[in-house]
Parts: C-alpha cells; structure tokens; sequence
C-alpha cells in the first residue's frame, strides 16, 4: 500500500466482527444513542459516584500539595534518602508515570496504524491517561532537585553564563527532551483527535458552553475535505507518535543502564522497561475503564470483547516482563561479575526482598491468571487484578533503584531506607493529581471517541457516511 | 540605612524632585526612563544590604607581615589534653580558624589528634564564662567583677593562713616553667597550701612504680620507633593513652614494610575489650582484665628465665598458654623489645617495669632519664585530699581547669562539698562550678600566654591567637594575684622562661633573640642527655592474687574523642565516630556477642549496669562488640556530662525530626559514677558487675552498618564472599613474594576505547593511602570538618544515614572473636579521571579540572543526587536541609576560603582545592615553580602517622608518584576502570607467623 493509498484509506474500515467473538459494541446502538450517551453525562449534573471520586482524588492531591510544599520549603531531607539512597520514592514516581503513559499512545498510534477496530472505544481515555500521567510523571523529577526552582538549567537555553550549557552526555537530559516530545505529541495528538467530537459537543450545547467549545473545536464543519484532511493527519500524528512508544521509556531506562551501579548498569533495561511500560499502562487503562463502564454507564461501548483484549495484551507482556526478569538473572550469573551476582541475591534474599518478591508475585504470577476465560469474565477479580499489576510495576521500580542502591560496592556505606510521611504524601498527591484530571477529564470531554465508534456500531441503516453525517 | 527601608533620604528627594516639574501631570518618555532607572537603583541598593555592618575599623598600623584575606601561623601548644602537642594555629583577619600540627616539634612531629583539630572551635563556644560569678543563696550564679572575685579569695586565703586552716590546689598536670614558677611562689606565701595534682585517666600506678624501682616517681618517655617488638597490656597508645599522637608517630616508624624501607615491628596487644590499638596490632590476644597483673608476673618469671637472673619473684601464678611463645617474641628483640600496661595498678606496672628492665628496654625504647611530664597526676595525694575533705579540715579548695565532681568517683565528690570554701577556675559551666562559691573564668589555650614541659628539658610555648574574647585570667596569673604579684601572663612567662629555660638551652645568647625563636618555633629542647637512673628490685615481689570477685568486669575506658568529658561540649567531637564501633552522640555498655546472647540482649537495648549493690547504677544501651572478652563490659568515659542539652537542636529542625537529646537529659552517662579511689589509685575497673536488662531501648547512631568486608554468606555469590576493598598479606608474605600475597582481583588491560578526554599535560592531583601506617584516629575526619566547613548535623540525622564528613574511616574487623583485627580504611572523594559522577548531571555541576581534580560547583547544582547515586564509594555528601549557623561566635571558626553550602546542592573532598590554588598562586607570586610538598591537604596535615601523601602524580619524582608505583599500591575498586587518583597502599600486619601467640593459644581466659 503506498502511502497514498493508506492515508486515503478509511480511518477504521468497518469490518464485521469474528463470529467467534462477542461484538465489539452492544445494545443495538444507533449513533443517535451514541451521541446522547456520551455527551449526555456532560451536560447534566454529574452523579454522586463522580462526586465521591473527585472528592477523594482532590483531597489526595491537597495532601500531595501539603506533602510537596513541606518539602520543598525545608529541603529533600523531609525524605527518607540517605548518602547512599539518593533516589527513592521520587524517581520511583516518575518512572511508574511514565510507564503509565505509554498504553495510551501505543492503543491510540501502534493500534491506529494496525487498525485494530477494538481500541476506538477506549482509545480517548487512554490517550487522557496518557496525558495525565506524564503530567504527574514530570513533577517528580522537578520536584526531587534540591533546588527545583533553578530546574529550568536542564534546558539548553541561550544565557549569559559563559554561556553553560547543559551536559549532553547525561541520561538525566536525555529524559527532559524525551519526556518533553513525549508530552507535546501527546498533547497534540489527544488534541487533534477530539476536534470533531468537540465539533458534536458544540452542536448540543448552549450559551457559553457553546462558546467554548465553538473554540475548542476551531470551526469544525464535518465536509468531506476535512475529513479527508482529518484523517490525513491523524495518521501523520500516530506516525509521528509510534517511536515514542519505544523511545521514551528506553530513555528512561537509560538513567539506570548508562551508570556504574551493579544492577542498574544492565544492557537489557530498554527492551525491558519498554515492554513493562506497556504492561503497567495496560493494566492502568483496564483499571480506569472497569471504572468507566461502570460508573459512567458504558457497557455497550466498552464491552467484553475490549476487555478481553485488554487482558490479552496483559498476559502477553506479562509474560515478556517475566522473561525480562529471568533475563538479568541471567545475565548476571553468566557476567560472572560478583557486585552483578551479589545484587540479585541481596534482591531475593537481603533486607529488602520484601519488595522484591512483591514485585514477582504481581508481575509475574497474577497476569498468568488472565489465561483462563473465568477471570476474564469476572470484572471484579479483573479490577483486583489490575491494581496488583500495577502495585507490582511500582515495586518494580522501587526494586530497580533502592535495592540496587542500598548496597553497593563498599560495604562501609550499606544502608537501608524507610520514607517518611512526607514522601507517602508525595507519592499519594501524585495519584489525587491524576485521579481529579481524570475525573475532569470524563466530566467535560466526551470519554468515548464517538466518531471513531460509530462505524463500528452494528448497521441498521445507511452507510458509515451516513453515521458521520447524523453526528 | 536599615534594610527595611526601601527609600533612603536622599534618593526620596531626588525622585521627588523629578516627580515636580511643571508638566507633572503629563510624564515624558524621558522622565519616565529616569524614574524607571532611579526606582530599579534604590531597589537594588536597597535589597544588597542583607545585614547592617558593624564594627568596621581598619587597622591603621596593620600587624607586620599580616595581609588581610590572607593566613599567617603562630606557633603554639595544643590544651586538648595534657600531652601539649606542638600546633601552629592558622589564623585569618585576626583570629584562628585551624590548628595544624607543628612539624618541628620533637614530640608531636606534625601530627595532631581528633581532639586537637576540634579545640579551635572549643575557643569559639558561646558558653563560656564572660565574667566572674558568684553563687548565690538561691542555688544560681551572678556575675560579679574581677575586683570583687580578688577580694574574695584574698579574704579567704588571709584568714586561711592566719587560721592555719588547709588551702588546696586541686589541678591537672601541670607543666611548664612559668606555672611551676608561679605555683611554688604561691606556696611559699602559703605555708598552709598544697598543690593536688590528677589526671582523670589516671597513670598514676606508673609513676609510683618507678618511684618505687628508680628512685624518681616519674612518667618513662616512651619510644615506640626504637621497639621492635611491643607487648601492650590494655594500653591503648595509639587511641588514648598519654600522648597518642607522639606515640602513633614514632610507632609508624616501625611499620616500613616496603623493601626500599625494610622493617616492620611487631605489636602484640593483650585486652579485654576492643580498642583503636588492638585492633591495628598484629596480634590480639584476649585477656581477662584480673587477669593481667598475674600474666605480666608470669612473663617476667619466663623474662628472668631466659635472663638467667632470678630470685626477685616471689609465687606462682598460672601461666597463660601465650606468655613463653611472647616471652620468646621478647627475648629475641631485647634492647628493641617494650613492654607497656595501661592498667592503673601498681602490682601490674611494677612488673611492667621489671619486664622491661630484664628487656634492656630502658635508655632505649623508654626512658626515665628524660621522663614525661604530660601525666603528674598523684592518686595517693588525691585520696588523702579526699580524707582532709571527709574530715572537713579543709578551708579553701580551688579547682583549676579540672572537673572532679564529674570525673572522680561519688564519694570524692561528696567530699568536695564540704570544703569550707570552694573556688573553681573554670571556662564554662560544668559539675564542678557547680558546687563552688565563686567561678573564676579561665582562659581558652589560643588566647591567653602559657608554657608548658611535655618532657623534661623540652619546652613549648602558648601564645594568643586573639585577643581575649572574655574576662579571663590564667592560672600562672591568678596564684601570682593572690600574693600580690601584679605581673602579667607574658611577664610572669617571660620571667620564668629566663630564670629556666634561657640557661639550659642557649645559656650563651641574647634572652630576647632566645625568646623571640622560641616564640617563632613553639618548641625549644635542650642538649643535655642525663643518665638512666638504676634500677631497684626491692619493691617487687608477691605474685598478685587474681581477684575473683565474680560476676562480671567492668572496664571503664576513654573514648577517643571524649577523653576524660573534656571536651564534651565540642559538637565536631561528639559527631565523630567512635573509631571501633562508629557509634556518634552517645556511650554504650558494649559486650562480646557470646555474653549479649546469653543474657539476650542486642543493639540498642538498655542495661542497668550495678557495680555495689545501693551504689550508683548506670542505664545505657547495649553495644555487641566482637572480639571483646566474654567477661567484660566496656564503657566509655567523658559522657553524660551536664548542660549537653544544649545539642538538643543541634541539627536540622523538621517535621518527624527527633532532637538529637532531649531537654534536660545529658548525652550519654557518666560512667565515672562507678569508678573507684581505692588502694592508693583511680580505679576504672572493678569486678562483681551486676548487668540485667532494664527495659527499652535506645538506636545508637552509627555510620557504619556492616562492618566487615565480608559479605553476608546468604546474599554472597560464589567466590565474592569478600570485598576487595582492602587488599592485606602479612609481612612474611610479602616479603616472600609481593605480587602472590596481593593478588587480589585482575590486572586490568591498559586499552583504552576511546583516547584520553581529558588529558592533562601540567599536575595531576594524586594521593597516597598507606593502610599500614593508617591507625584510624579520625584526626583527618576532624581535620576535613574544620578546613572544610563542614557542618555538625545531630544524632537524628546521623540515625538516617546522612552525616556530611567528606572524609570517613572505613573500619573493617578482621579475624574471629580471639585474633579481631580491623582494617581502617580513609574514604574520600577519589577524584576518578573517568568518574562517574561527571558523566550524568545534566546541568554540568560536577567537572573535570585540567589538573585532574573532580571539581564540584555549588552555585550550578540544583541537587538531582544522580552524582551520589552513581559514585561507587559513596562519597558525595548531599544538603538535605540548611544546616543551622545561627550561633555567631561559633561561625568565626568557619574557614573563609571555602564556601558554606546551601540545602540542595550535592558537595565532597574537593582535595583541599582552596589549598591548591593558594599553594599555586604563591608560587606564580614568587616566579617559582611548584615544588612537591608545597601543597599540604589537610587529612594529610593532621595524619599522625603520615599515611596520608598528597602529590603530582605525573611528576615521577613527587613522593606520592613514588608511592604509587610501590609493589603494594593499588586503587580501591580499580576493576570499574573509573581511573580514581587516590592509590592505597596494601595492609601489611607482622603476626608472629610460627605459631606465637597465635589466636589458638590464646582461649584459656574465655
């Protein structure tokens, strides 16, 4: 197909579904009802589920804001590091963000350009996700400096000091630029694929909120050529988008692989925290629409078949995340190196193996269950599980870089590290944060991309076309 | 102009004049800029007065050869303890900010202990006395004048001596010609006056023990470099015994293992519990504490056996299976053989003294020809003071820069309050001011005129650093005051120094030119070598009788950085980790882990420790100590002094922050509560110890977790059992065959992916470690902190694993519980050509200098702690918080050449870069080039033993080049290939290699 061709293909052909697989959409939808569905929630009161939640995740991040201002007022021993733990909860943060974003982009771009029909329904939320958490994911490593209000020196900007420029060969500002594209291509993607549901929005609403979202959706009128153009873009957006999938966390893991430290220094760390990405924010992505369906009365847009799928892809990387722990087991019995060696033993079975064998029982033998069709049927036991792999992929993190620190070369300089309440107020604000952007997000934004759904409502009239132009 | 002043006069004026032109309504373009400027102008002037300054007078007739900004020396003596160390204190605009050694001195040769480097910032405590006080009825203190404080006594000393009532003067050692001096006026005055002289740890028994063999009641002056085989009975030389920094000098003379050098001594150390100098003998022999006067007996009938001289023995005792194989070791070196007891017992130094008569020791490896003076102490005239108080005879007691209420035991203080009269001489509050009627505020050593005889014939002189910074006076001039001598300190010292010194040293030269070297020098010796008196066997005889008096013993032993409590009030000291056990901001009953387990005990928690059952009891926390004797528990002196509460908040104040002492507690408890004056001596060590626990439990701060190399077995891989850190053999070894006995690990390619980065054509800073020589005093630790600035941050911290030293001792235990040894190893920045540290912040802050130093910059940081994470020493030390510099006096002893650190940004050795730059600037001001050894860093400064060198190493020719191509040089963790630029010099230990006391030998008393 040349590229011609594949930008002039429709976005998401309409394909009837497997006959051995449940329907993608049920209910017997039309768009009508679709529209009425999902921008319905957005012009009436919200319900006291929403309520609830949103008071819950504001008083997370109020305590994050407390925990934070704390900190930063009295300096980064309001922590639990120590000479020999530099990092602990704060990189943690970060990396499990980061690793959070990546499902959105990999189902809004990878999927995009593999046409799989069975992300449209999930495809927003996830790419909102996305956003969110690179949001919270940046604030850590801002808020980690000893001196974060002089953080803008990481940036290479023209000054007059001498001018000092920034130091190239550091992972550290390899991470400001990748999260930094991360985001902007995020944020534009995520953008640019709402403007016609914002267009959808519009037409419903009145007074200001019509004023607004006259804005947001910048004159969108729905012709052929803009469709045309619409779609032209988006796959130009996702293009663009796809190497970030594989970059950003590969960026990250840098941080840890390009240093000295036994268990940091590992060549395997791209690959791995690529995959491990995927699977925390999968399981992110699960845990956020089990919630979604439920609370924003979703289920016939996001039904079993996009739950399946997710929990596909769950066990597969799982299984990938497995293969990358036996890998660096491996590897360093095979270097032969004895700080390499010393490092896994102390992981299983020193101070903190605690952490350790958390990490395993989470990320390696829960997803294993998503083989049997009776979890994937049960949403509850679905949900639980879903948080245990995320609870897992944080004390993956955790794992990587405390127990890698805390006991390195010199025995004289071992040391343990507890966090302090400070730091839990940290690392629960940056869950409020993303929890009340969240639950904005499904309160003003229509969750579903309605647009990208309607093809794939089971046709009782008209054409793909047709359904566009009811929209 | 205040600082909250925005606007000041003048500037108002001037904008209002511009505000009143005609077109006031209407402002032009112009006006509008000149405005703009004005308003930018007076808030920027305004904002740049941070503090209003005070005080600025300049020196109309600046001192001769002093440039502002830069540092000049004055030789002096060190007051920290009593062995008066030669110093040369650094002084900056006016006042002292370091003490360094004074390599000239005979004694010291340079070197200068933990305590030494911290007595700087002793002179700069904002709690000492400002004026005399009187008590009052109520209990307190009020200030009173130095009028009215001499009338005081001089009414007391009048009516004593029309009385005939009893003066006493009850002081340290005293030395030195012009206090002598001053001192026997005063008793000549005052027949009814004595002089009662003690030394908290007390030698006493070994000065009675010579008085009893040779006639002379004398401390021997000991030569540790002339031994070659040293058996030291629970004397800890090295730590605290005497004079541990002269000793640890001359010791470090004999441990040379290189072939260019040649020899090494061997060092036998027998004790109960662990201390500095067991742990770097070669051999160490647990031995119970009764248990060592008999032993000491027994080695001298194996001694006389081997003499063939006999007959002055009287009595058997049971031999320990050790004593003939060290009888032999002894034998063999005699004439280079010492034998030396740190118990204060006279049975035991009697036969210490015998053993080294039928050495041939004397006139050679010690002597009493030369004798000591650092130690003067009488224990027997202490105890009969004692009985005059009991008895209430006596009517005036003075006390002079000595704490007895704290350091003697309970009944000696009951007794000191009912002295009629009670006078203390002091330079802050302590136990002792406490009981007195009138405090007369003494003088820190750096600002005051002062002398002092460390050994016969060999004198030093103290001079001011600084005028007085409170109203004190002198001893010298205060027993010349009260018998109505008017002189001054430096007339009475110069006086005395002409009566007796001038003759004896330079009888033939000018007395000014004399003095005025002397001055420069801070040491003058005379040439005369009197004769070793005789010996007389008279005194010894009956074996001891081994004190069985069950239970266990406790032994009460100096720390290191505490000494006698002295110096408990000195916030670098109480941070410093105890050499052993790392422990900080507290003592500890410690215990072998044979004795922990059984009565289940661990770290932390608290013992009741009773020594007579009503007597006093002390709690403190449980310390399992390896290698200490099963029957023993140790515990710290120079703890729980009073008014230490002020560390209360020492460090950083936040949230889940725990005060590092709670209000109204003391740091530590005094364990000389338990001591004894009995049978003519100060006794820190008695049997019948009931220990139980009481309860609860206390986290002792240490900074060091795991203490040996070896890695825990259920985490070690196979065959990295051991860390590679240190690299040791045994002289045998060695010299066999250098490259066998070190080889550790694998000799690295020289290959090199890419080409140098950073070449350096000039110096490349480098530094020698020789872990031989290295003794673990933390004097370098000290040393770092005062150079450095380095802040004190309290006991919570250090409890987080945050201390800031630059500069650590690694302590590694070697060997089991019967042969505990320790490796201690100087960990600091190792300045890496490839380091790690430079390669990953982002911002730049951490560079690498042309010269090959890794440069840190503050002011570019902004504290990812990346550096920290990724330095495989970790040595980079983070500002968790703005640690407090509120206290005004004490920041005068911050060193104005290097920054004080903001919270936030990472800091470490920076190799003294102040130093270098200095050093260099110098040498480009005198058209000269930079010669080796004009850089002196300061851990090598105060380095004792010179283990420390600092150098070019690509000058082949500088010391520290030569050192690093030695056969035993090697670079911690040089298989990483981050190139660090300090070389260590391998551990080379002498144990006796045939089976000599060896560790197997040695189970009889466990």
């Amino acid at each position: 197909m040349t590229v011609e061709q594949h930008l002039a293909a429709p976005l998401a052909p309409p394909l009837a579904a497997p006959p051995d697989e449940p329907p993608l959409i049920t209910g017997g939808k039309s768009a009508g009802d679709m529209t009425r569905d999902v921008c319905g929630p957005l012009e009436g009161k919200p319900t006291g589920l929403w309520y609830a939640g949103f008071l819950a995740a504001l008083s997370a991040l109020l305590l994050g804001v407390l925990a934070v201002g704390y900190q930063v007022a009295n300096g980064i021993g309001t922590w639990g590091l120590n000479r020999t733990v530099g990092w602990g909860f704060d990189i943690t943060n970060f990396v499990f963000w980061v690793g959070i974003g990546h499902a959105g982009t990999l189902i809004s771009a990878v999927l995009l350009l593999f046409r799989q029909k069975w992300r449209t329904s999930i495809n927003r939320s996830a790419e909102a996700m996305t956003i969110f958490a690179v949001i919270c994911a940046g604030l850590y490593p801002v808020i980690h400096m000893g001196r974060p209000w002089l953080a803008y020196w990481v940036f290479p900007y023209p000054n007059f000091r001498g001018p000092l420029w920034v130091n190239f060969r550091s992972a550290l500002l390899w991470d400001v630029f990748a999260i930094g594209t991360y985001f902007t291509i995020s944020l534009v993607f995520w953008y640019v694929g709402m403007i016609p549901d914002l267009a959808t929005v519009r037409d419903r609403a009145k007074g200001f909120r019509k004023k607004i979202f006259s804005l947001l959706s910048l004159g969108w009128r729905g012709t052929a050529r803009t469709w045309s153009r619409y779609e032209a873009a988006c796959v130009l957006l996702a293009a663009l988008a796809t190497p970030l999938v594989v970059s950003v966390h590969s960026v990250v893991s840098s941080d840890f692989a390009t240093s000295v430290i036994p268990g940091w220094h590992t060549t395997v760390f791209p690959p791995y925290f690529v995959i491990g990405a995927v699977f925390s924010g999968f399981a992110m992505v699960l845990t956020l629409m089990l919630v979604a369906r439920k609370t924003m009365r979703f289920e016939d847009y996001i039904t079993m078949r996009h739950i399946h799928a997710i929990c596909k892809v769950l066990v597969f990387t799982g299984s990938i995340v497995a293969l990358a722990y036996l890998t660096e087991f491996f590897v360093a019995w095979y270097s032969q190196s004895k700080y390499e060696q010393f490092v896994f033993l102390n992981r299983m079975r020193g101070p903190m193996a605690w952490s350790f064998w958390i990490m395993v029982t989470c990320n390696v033998i829960s997803p294993q269950l998503l083989w049997f069709r009776k979890v994937r049927n049960n949403l509850l036991l679905l949900f639980l599980l879903s948080l245990v792999v995320n609870v897992g992929m944080w004390f993956e993190r955790f794992v990587i870089i405390v127990t890698s620190l805390h006991r390195d070369f010199l025995p004289s300089s071992w040391s343990g590290y507890v966090p302090t309440w400070i730091e839990v107020g940290s690392l629960v604000g940056g869950f409020g944060l993303f929890f009340t952007l969240f639950l904005l997000f499904c309160r003003y934004v229509p969750m579903i991309a309605m647009f990208e759904v309607k093809p794939n409502l089971e046709r009782r009239s008209g054409s793909a076309a047709a359904h566009r132009e009811v929209a | 102009m205040s600082p909250n002043d925005p606007l000041p006069p003048e500037l108002r004026a001037a904008e209002a004049s511009l505000l009143l032109p005609g077109e006031d309504t209407d402002v032009s373009r112009r006006a509008f800029l000149r405005l703009t400027g004005f308003g930018l102008t007076a808030g920027a002037l305004s904002s740049c007065s941070r503090a209003p300054l005070r005080h600025v007078v300049p020196n109309l007739l600046a001192p001769v050869g002093t440039v502002a900004g830069r540092a000049y020396w004055l030789a002096t003596t060190c007051a920290g303890c009593s062995a008066a160390c030669g110093v040369l204190a650094k002084c900056r605009d006016g006042r002292p900010i370091k003490l360094e050694g004074n390599e000239t001195h005979a004694l010291s040769r340079g070197g200068l202990c933990a305590v030494g480097q911290a007595e700087v910032l002793s002179l700069y405590d904002s709690r000492r006395f400002t004026a005399p006080q009187r008590a009052t009825d109520s209990g307190g203190f009020e200030a009173t004048t130095w009028s009215e404080a001499d009338a005081f006594v001089a009414a007391r000393l009048d009516a004593a001596r029309a009385s005939g009532g009893a003066v006493r003067l009850l002081t340290g050692s005293l030395h030195g010609p012009a206090q002598q001096a001053a001192l026997e006026a005063f008793l000549e005055v005052n027949p009814n006056a004595r002089h009662v002289a003690y030394d908290a740890l007390s030698v006493s028994a070994l000065l009675d023990a010579h008085g009893l063999t040779r006639g002379v009641r004398a401390l021997p002056s000991f030569r540790f470099d002339k031994a070659e085989v040293i058996a030291s009975f629970e004397a800890d030389f090295l730590g605290t015994w005497i004079s541990p920094v002269a000793f640890a000098a001359a010791y470090a003379e004999g441990r040379r293992p290189d072939r260019e050098e040649g020899w090494m001594s061997r060092h036998v150390q027998l004790e109960a519990r662990v201390s500095l100098t067991g742990t770097v003998a070669d051999r160490r022999l647990r031995v119970a504490p009764d248990d060592v006067p008999a032993q000491l007996f027994a080695l001298c009938r194996a001694l006389e056996t081997r003499a063939g001289a006999g007959g002055r023995l009287d009595g058997e005792v049971e031999a320990a299976p050790w004593v003939e194989e060290l009888a032999d070791e002894l034998w063999r070196a005699r004439g280079q053989a010492l034998v030396v007891c740190g118990q204060n017992d006279l049975q035991a130094q009697l036969h210490t003294a015998y053993a080294n008569e039928l050495l041939g020791a004397y006139g050679r490896t010690l002597s009493v020809a030369r004798p000591s003076n650092q130690m003067r102490g009488d224990d027997r005239a202490l105890a009969n003071l004692r009985a005059e108080l009991e008895a209430g005879s006596v009517e005036l007691l003075i006390t002079s820069g000595v704490n007895p209420a704290y350091d003697l035991p309970p009944d000696v203080v009951t007794a000191i309050e009912r002295a009629g009269t009670h006078v203390a001489h002091a330079a802050s509050l302590d136990e002792t001011v406490g009981l007195a009627d009138l405090v007369l505020p003494r003088p820190h050593a750096l600002e005051a005129w002062g002398d002092g005889e460390p050994e016969v014939g060999r004198w030093s002189l103290t001079q001011p650093a600084l005028p007085a910074l409170r109203q004190t006076r002198s001893l010298a001039r205060l027993l010349a005051s009260w018998i109505g001598d008017a002189r001054e300190d430096y007339d009475l010292l110069r006086d005395a120094w002409r009566a007796h010194v001038h003759p004896r040293v330079a009888a033939g030269e000018d007395f000014q030119a004399f003095f005025d070297r002397a001055l420069h020098d801070g040491f003058v010796q005379e040439a005369r070598q009197p004769a070793e008196p005789a010996f007389d066997g008279a005194a010894l005889g009956a074996a001891p009788t081994g004190a069985a008096a069950g239970g266990l013993t406790l032994v009460l032993h100096a720390n290191l950085a505490q000494l006698d409590g002295r110096h408990a009030h000195n916030p670098w000291l109480q941070e410093l980790p105890d050499p052993i056990t790392k422990v900080t901001w507290d003592n500890w009953a410690s215990l072998s882990p044979a004795r922990a387990e059984q009565l289940g005990l661990e770290d932390g928690d608290l013992v009741r420790l009773v020594a007579a059952e009503g007597g006093p009891e002390l709690v403190l926390p449980t310390l399992v100590q390896r290698g200490q004797h099963d029957d023993v528990v140790a515990v710290a002196l120079g703890y729980g002094r009073i008014g230490t509460d002020r560390f209360a908040k020492v460090g950083p104040q936040w949230l889940e922050g725990q005060p590092t002492i709670e209000r109204g507690e003391t740091i530590g408890a005094n364990a000389a509560l338990l001591s004894e004056l009995r049978d003519g001596a100060l006794r820190h060590q008695r049997g019948g110890l009931r220990v139980e626990a009481a309860g609860g439990r206390v986290d002792l701060a240490s900074t060091q977790d795991h203490h040996s190399l070896e890695v825990p077995p259920h985490v070690a891989p196979e065959g990295g059992e051991v860390r590679n850190a240190v690299r040791a053999a045994t002289f045998a070894d060695f010299q066999h065959d250098p490259e066998h006995a070190l080889a550790h690990g694998h000799h690295l390619p020289e290959a090199e992916l890419w080409p140098d980065d950073h070449a350096n054509d000039g110096p490349r800073w480098g530094m020698s470690v020789d872990l031989t020589r290295c003794i673990g005093c933390s004097a370098c630790a000290v040393g770092c902190q005062a150079e450095n600035n380095v802040p004190v941050v309290g006991k919570d911290e250090v409890l987080r694993h945050r201390e800031m030293s630059w500069m650590r001792i690694d302590r590694y235990f070697t060997g089991g519980e019967d042969d505990l040894g320790a490796a201690h190893q100087p960990m600091f920045c190792q300045q890496c050509d490839h380091a790690p540290c430079e390669a990953v912040c982002p911002v730049l802050a951490t560079v690498h200098s042309t010269d090959g130093l890794n440069q840190q910059v503050y002011n570019r940081c902004v504290g990812t702690r990346y550096c920290a994470n990724t330095c495989p020493y970790k040595v980079r030390r983070f500002n968790w918080f703005d640690y407090p510099h509120e206290d005004e006096l004490e920041n005068q002893a911050l060193n104005p050449d290097v920054t004080v650190r903001t919270r936030g940004v990472m800091e470490k050795c920076s190799f003294c870069a102040q130093r270098i730059q200095e050093a260099r600037s110098e040498a480009v001001r005198k058209g000269v080039p930079l010669a080796d050894g004009d850089i002196r860093v300061a851990c090598q400064q105060s380095c004792p033993t010179r283990a420390i060198v600092f150098g070019d190493l690509n000058d082949p020719e500088s010391e520290v080049s030569k050192l690093a191509h030695r056969q035993r040089s090697y670079r911690v963790l040089e298989e990483l290939n981050v190139k660090p630029s300090v070389h260590y010099l391998a551990r080379i230990t002498n144990p006796p290699s045939d089976g000599h006391a060896s560790p197997e030998a040695g189970h009889h008393d466990g």
